[in-house]
């Protein structure tokens, strides 16, 4: 089995691709990370120049270097374009450091935006938490009220709005660098609700990654936790400086400053560590998926491959040879293309053809893990549908069996029989009639014709037991018994007649387990046989209180195969209890 | 004159029996049917004296033979009833035999051959009597692994007594009430007969109806 993902690049291209790709990126890194520290270093505007510098170096640092590294290692490109953007939007906010208005002003609104910017990156990572709905409302919400403020403010503030500590400037911040008009009581509570929205958009994205993770499985919040310290120390340290700006208290300031670094350096090394965990989840569903066995019906094999994911809306298709097409986990016919290879589709091929399809929301999921679970699910489904297959014909084998047993045994009954034992009639009538010496050659040839009609009944009989046939499995095992030197008590109360099929597996089964108890107990064993209906079913068991055997050690011996194998061919189950020194019991259930 | 009614669905076999049964002069044959269906309506009409009839018959191809007895035995008492069998099938005999053995006879096809075997059963099922085949007999010995003459041997002059009432298909009270004992005593009787026949007490199929054939293969019935 193959395991095809979209895109499909020969291997050493895509290496290639990705060397380069990632040599101009930390390039261009270094030169991002460079101009910022040098551009703070030497601010004239900047409270604590060299504190800031350090800081914001280390900012952009991390954030492009996990971004490169999230594209390296493959993890999902859209995650670590928006990682790796997040740092080089980080490194414009240098602007802040100059003091000229208008590269000022365009720093500080890159900042804000910044804001809304990291908490769609980390809602986007965590979305299995929380669905993309409430994503895009939240996001939504907050990125149009800052554009309606910022529009708002700009013609007429005359300061902007204070920025947080990687870029404090006091009161030495240029002034702003759009203004058109001065209002400045306007331009002071624009500025305080564009505060409260950044404020606002760092706090609910702590608020809600929290919350969602305490509704998801412990797996999943432990591939969450990281980002939410690291999102809660960096909010922490946001408010608390926003809020007690006046105190002008040295270590308090380098404190918040120290903290608010931690958290916004540490949120995209707590992203990455999200996804590879979030990875180690899907890969823990796989797991789940091949080693729980149990229920392995479409319906829960697509649940887990949905939880896996953390994609609700993903779907398999599954190619279905009987009706020479794709069919979905409920039996319906669907359309999949298998030509060219596309994001969020799977192709699982078997001998050089498709044979299953996963298709999922690219945006959040990761290929490899969808590959993983897409070969894993279509394993447990092939498996289920070979399963399914081979007791249908085992079922189809049983019945074309009994119907050939059966007009084998009629044929033999009502034509071969009665012809012989009309001859033996007829031949009595001559013998009658005929002189001594003929008489004599008649009746040698009738005894081997009586020879010959009796070896037929036994044939006859080992084909398909007449009485199983004319009164069903009860009283043909009565007729057994009958003929048997043991104690055998049959208990059959409203069993009735059920599938022919059923009827001869369940007659021999039970013939091969009194044959076992005479075959080991002896004649003074005594067998109880019991027959019911549950439901669709009917339910048998065959008790002795012979010696008993070690089920285990039996190993298919004592004709436990046989019997299995007859049941299960009618789509019966067996189970054999035996233990030596308290007897066997066989019981079994087949379909009615 | 016995009147005989014939019940078999194979041609070339119900045309050899019919030939054997005509054979004898003082038997009768009033009517031959081909199915179980045909053989009640016919035997309600006819009213005969005896009904011979296959096992395996149309519509059902199963027990109608036996079926057709068991029925008769409530609407038809005075018909007897021979069985005639192409295998031998002691659950059946002993169904038959189930409501005392009185006008019913089970015996395997192949007697036929014998014309005499089967004259002979009609007129003892006619007059209220019964033929079990030998190998009926045999079979239930065998799996009993032991002498009949012996084991009727070891029987009590009284138990044998109860025993032939027993195989008439008597009740109790009515085997008391004929050897002037209690019912009790006719209990305890039956039960001891049971062991000596190599009767289990947990054999589910009538030990009656076992220990009767028992008893009618001990006495050459």
């Amino acid at each position: 089995m193959s395991v095809v993902a979209a895109p499909a690049a020969s291997a050493d291209e895509a290496r290639t691709a990705r060397l380069v790709a990632a040599g101009l990126l930390a390039g261009a890194g270094a030169l991002a990370v460079a101009l910022t520290y040098t551009v703070a270093w030497d601010s004239t505007t900047l409270v604590e120049p060299h504190q800031t510098a350090v800081a914001r170096a280390f900012l952009v640092a991390a954030w492009i270097a996990v971004g490169s590294l999230m594209t390296w290692r493959h993890v999902d490109r859209s995650v670590a374009v928006l990682v790796v953007s997040a740092g080089f939007l980080f490194s414009i906010q240098a602007l802040t450091a100059l003091d000229d208005a208008r590269a000022y002003t365009v720093g500080r609104v890159v900042l804000s935006v910044l804001t809304v910017y990291v908490a769609y990156v980390a809602l986007r990572v965590a979305h299995d938490l929380l669905g993309a709905p409430l994503r895009r409302r939240f996001i939504g919400a907050l990125s149009g009220a800052l554009v309606v403020l910022w529009v708002l403010a700009l013609p007429v503030a005359e300061k902007l709005p204070t920025a947080g500590q990687f870029s404090y400037c006091g009161d030495s911040c240029p002034p702003n660098g759009f203004n058109v008009v001065t209002w400045p009581r306007v331009g002071d509570v624009l500025g305080a609700l564009i505060t409260l929205t950044t404020g606002a958009a760092l706090v609910g994205v702590a608020v809600l990654l929290i919350a969602g993770s305490r509704a998801a499985p412990p797996r999943r919040r432990y591939a969450y936790q990281p980002l939410i310290y690291a999102l809660t120390l960096w909010t922490f340290s946001y408010v608390l400086f926003t809020a007690t700006r006046s105190v002008s208290w040295e270590s308090y300031d380098v404190f918040l400053r120290f903290i608010a670094t931690v958290g916004a350096v540490g949120t995209p090394l707590a992203l990455y560590v999200a996804q590879g965990r979030g990875r180690a989840f899907a890969a823990g569903r796989v797991e789940t998926l091949v080693t729980e066995g149990g229920d392995t019906s479409p319906e829960r094999v697509l649940a887990l491959v949905r939880d896996g994911l953390g994609d609700p809306t993903a779907t398999l298709a599954v190619f279905d040879d009987a009706r020479g097409g794709f069919v979905d986990t409920r039996g319906d016919p669907v359309e999949v293309d298998v030509g060219a290879p596309a994001d969020g589709r799977v192709l699982v091929s078997r001998g050089g053809r498709v044979v299953a399809a996963l298709h999922y929301d690219p945006r959040l999921t990761d290929h490899r893990a969808a590959r993983g679970l897409a070969g894993a699910a279509l394993t447990l489904l092939e498996n289920q549908r070979l399963v399914a297959e081979l007791r249908a014909s085992q079922a189809r084998n049983a019945a074309t069996a009994e119907t050939e047993r059966r007009r084998l045994e009629r044929d033999l009954h009502d034509g071969t029989q009665q012809n012989l034992l009309s001859l033996r009639l007829r031949l009595g009538e001559i013998e009658a009639g005929a002189d001594p010496a003929t008489a004599t050659k008649l009746a040698a040839v009738d005894a081997d014709l009586a020879v010959a009609l009796e070896d037929l009944r036994t044939i006859a009989h080992g084909i398909y037991p007449p009485v199983l046939h004319e009164r069903g499995v009860p009283d043909a095992l009565r007729a057994r018994a009958l003929r048997a030197p043991l104690s055998i008590r049959i208990d059959a109360d409203g069993v009735g007649r059920f599938d022919p099929s059923a009827e001869l597996a369940v007659y021999f089964c039970a013939l091969e387990a009194v044959q076992n108890a005479t075959r080991h107990g002896g004649p003074a064993v005594a067998v109880a046989i019991r027959f019911g209906r549950e439901g669709e079913e009917v339910v048998f068991a065959v008790s002795d209180n012979g010696p008993g055997f070690d089920v285990r050690a039996a190993n298919g011996g004592f004709g436990l195969t046989t019997m299995r194998d007859r049941i299960g061919a009618v789509g019966g189950r067996l189970e054999i209890d035996s233990e030596p020194g308290r007897g066997t019991t066989v019981r079994g259930r087949v379909p009615a | 004159m016995i009147r005989v009614v014939l019940a078999e669905d194979s041609y070339l076999t119900r045309e050899g029996i019919a030939r054997v049964i005509d054979q004898a002069g003082d038997i009768e044959l009033a009517a031959v049917c081909e199915d179980a269906d045909a053989a009640r309506a016919t035997v309600a009409e006819l009213r005969p004296d005896v009904l011979v009839t296959d096992i395996r018959m149309p519509p059902t191809h199963r027990d109608e033979g036996i079926q057709l007895a068991t029925g008769l035995r409530e609407t038809h008492p005075e018909v007897g009833v021979i069985v005639l069998s192409q295998h031998v099938e002691l659950l059946y005999a002993l169904e038959l035999f189930e409501q005392g053995t009185g006008r019913r006879a089970y015996m395997l096809k192949e007697r036929v051959r014998d014309p005499d075997e089967l004259h002979r059963a009609i007129r003892d099922v006619a007059a209220g009597g019964t033929a079990v085949d030998p190998i009926i007999v045999e079979e239930l010995l065998q799996a009993r692994q032991r002498g009949a003459d012996g084991r009727l041997a070891d029987l009590t002059p009284r138990e044998h007594d109860i025993l032939r009432l027993l195989a008439e298909g008597r009740s109790n009270q009515a085997i008391a009430a004929e050897l002037g004992l209690s019912t009790r005593s006719v209990e305890h009787g039956i039960n001891a007969i049971f062991p000596k026949l190599g009767l289990r007490p947990s054999d589910d199929v009538n030990r009656r109806v076992q220990a009767a054939l028992l008893y009618l293969s001990g006495t050459g019935g």
